[in-house]
Order: C-alpha cells, then sequence, then structure tokens
C-alpha cells in the first residue's frame, strides 16, 4: 500500500480532525495491525480507475466523480468522456485524432456531452422539470432512453450539431472576454 | 497512424481482412485468441489490418463469433463467483503479473458492479472515505444532477 498506515496513537488526532468520520473510524477497526480505512480501489492508483470507469456509461462516471477526490480527479479526464461521446455516433467522416483535437480545443468531450449530446437523448432536460411532457420534439426513442442504460446512436446530424454548438459556445465567450478587456 | 496510448490496447479494434475481402473489425483481445493474428501483431506494432489469406469471410465470420462468445460467457461464468474485495485483489494481481486478458475482465465485471449506483453504494463498497468537503459535495452533485435521476437505490 502507499498510503501511509495510520496507527492507535493518531487516530485520536484523526478524530479530531474528521469529525463527521467518526462512525466510519469505528467500523474500520484495527485488522492485523493494520488499519482497514481506506483499503480497496482507493489504494488503487489512478491508472487502474481509469481502465474500470472506462468501461461504466456516462450517468455511473458523472456519479463517480462524487466519491472522493481520486475518483473526481480520474472522473474528470478527457478520455473517458471522449470514449463515452464516440461510443454512441456514427461514423463522424473525419479522422479520431483530427476530431479529438477540435474537440479538447473547443472545451472538451465531457462538457460537450453534459451541454449537447445529453439534451439529445433526454427530452427537455434543462427547460421542464417533468422529463416525460415532450415526446414530440425527439420522438418515441428519447422516451425509452431515459430508462435503458445504453444511449442511442447518434446519427451524422446531431453530431455535427453538437460540434456546431459546442464551437459557437466557445466563441461566444471569446467575444464576451474580449469586450471587457 | 500510430495510435495515441491513451486507450489500453485491449480495447483497439483491429481489422482482419479474409481470402475474399470481406473485413471483420474486431477487438485485439479478440484476435489476439488467434496465434496467427498474434504473430502478425507481434511483428509489426501499427497494424492496423491484417490479411487473412486462407479464410473465406463466412467462416471467418464464425470463428469470430465462436471466439466472442466463449470469452463473454466465460467472463460472465468467472466474475460472479468472486465478491468486490476478491475482485479488486485480483485485479491489482492481474495487473502485477501483466495479464492484460484478465485485467480488462475484471475491470468490466467491477464495472458492473458500481453501474448506475450512487456515491454511498460505491463508498461502502470500496471502503473508500469521502475527502470533499460538504460544499464540494454539494457542488459536485448539483453539476451531475442529471445522472443522479433514476440512480438504484442502495
Amino acid at each position: 500500500m502507499k498510503r501511509p498506515l495510520s496507527s492507535a496513537a493518531t487516530s485520536e488526532d484523526r478524530k479530531m480532525k474528521k469529525v463527521k468520520e467518526t462512525e466510519t473510524d469505528e467500523k474500520f477497526e484495527k485488522i492485523d495491525g493494520v488499519c482497514q480505512k481506506n483499503r480497496g480501489l482507493a489504494s488503487f492508483d489512478e491508472n487502474m480507475l481509469f481502465e474500470v470507469l472506462k468501461h461504466v456509461d456516462a450517468k455511473t462516471l458523472a456519479m463517480s466523480s462524487c466519491v472522493n477526490k481520486q475518483w473526481h480527479k480520474t472522473g474528470q479526464d478527457e478520455r473517458l468522456w471522449e470514449l463515452i461521446c464516440t461510443k454512441q455516433w456514427a461514423n463522424t467522416g473525419c479522422g479520431e485524432q483530427q476530431l479529438r483535437s477540435v474537440v479538447l480545443a473547443l472545451g472538451g468531450f465531457r462538457r460537450l456531452h453534459s451541454l449537447y449530446l445529453l439534451p439529445l437523448s433526454k427530452p427537455q432536460t434543462s427547460s421542464s422539470s417533468c422529463s416525460s411532457s415532450s415526446s414530440s420534439s425527439w420522438g418515441p426513442i428519447s422516451q425509452q432512453v431515459i430508462r435503458s442504460k445504453p444511449l442511442p446512436r447518434l446519427g451524422k446530424d446531431e453530431v455535427h450539431l453538437s460540434l456546431s454548438l459546442l464551437s459557437i459556445r466557445y466563441y461566444e465567450k471569446m467575444n464576451f472576454n474580449n469586450r471587457n478587456m | 497512424m500510430a495510435e495515441e496510448k491513451s486507450q489500453a490496447s485491449s480495447s483497439k479494434m483491429l481489422t482482419l481482412k479474409a481470402s475474399d475481402g470481406v473485413l471483420f473489425e474486431v477487438e485485439l483481445n479478440i484476435a489476439k485468441e488467434m496465434k496467427t493474428v498474434q504473430a502478425y501483431i507481434d511483428d509489426c506494432e501499427d497494424i492496423e489490418t491484417i490479411p487473412i489469406p486462407n479464410v473465406l469471410g463466412k467462416h471467418l465470420a464464425i470463428v469470430i463469433e465462436y471466439i466472442k462468445k466463449t470469452n463473454e460467457e466465460y467472463d460472465a461464468e468467472f466474475e460472479k463467483q468472486w465478491n468486490m474485495d476478491d475482485l479488486q485483489l485480483l485485479l491489482l494481481a492481474a495487473n502485477y503479473l501483466n495479464i492484460s486478458g484478465l485485467q480488462e475482465c475484471l475491470c468490466k465485471a467491477i464495472a458492473k458492479r458500481i453501474e448506475n449506483k450512487s456515491p454511498e453504494y460505491v463508498r461502502k463498497v470500496f471502503n473508500i472515505e469521502n475527502d470533499h468537503s460538504p460544499e464540494e459535495e454539494a457542488k459536485l452533485r448539483k453539476e451531475y444532477k442529471w445522472a443522479f435521476e433514476g440512480v438504484d437505490k442502495d
């Protein structure tokens, strides 16, 4: 294990510093003289966590970012979001590397997904509170998608639309900064 | 074109070309089951299309299906047996021993077990301490509000 292991002497300090963790402190009593807290994937390095998170869907990846700081850092990795974005879309007609440089320059795959790809699979997430209200714009497919895990394959048009919107957002932000200068 | 090593080699796709020109895109893992293909890859790392001059498309299709199926079935049976602690320790072992097929299988198994689960569940199952401050956590939950809809109950 890479992390320094707590001994009985420092357990008092821990309890003082992290008051909210007192319950978990007691739960993870020493086994064989070694503190069992932070056993498991927390002791994995980020590479291993990355390898596991490569196989989860967007929802799980987003929720994983809330687990702890290490998971958050890994969950922000653009490569993971690139996998999630590209998994669902049809052939864009341009090279992978080219697409990657463009999207990264314009704000990254994570933003692309949360701002533009997500709404394509769910009807009106930002505007209405009732997500089942509009089936008219996107049709029956989006209704199914809320419940089922894999997102539908997005066609070329949807992909190009999302990329265009990402560019527009980027340039809008650029102009805004210039105006203030 | 050399791929960046940003993706693990096991998820890289390879193209196999049958004798009648039919192309099959397969994962590296699957392709490596064919020792002949493995030899090709060993010789030239960057290759993306491998010719299979002795096998017709329709037969290569069946072979690939067979490999995929037996891999999937075996993996599904394999991963069922272990609890989360064992899976994690197995992953560490596979990583140390450098067995990419097993690593991939275990990563998938662990990923499957946390699919659509809340952060609380993940922390409990991996004995992870939450080192976010309440403010940080609230901010993240707000940012990823959409992900928490329809999450599995703990």
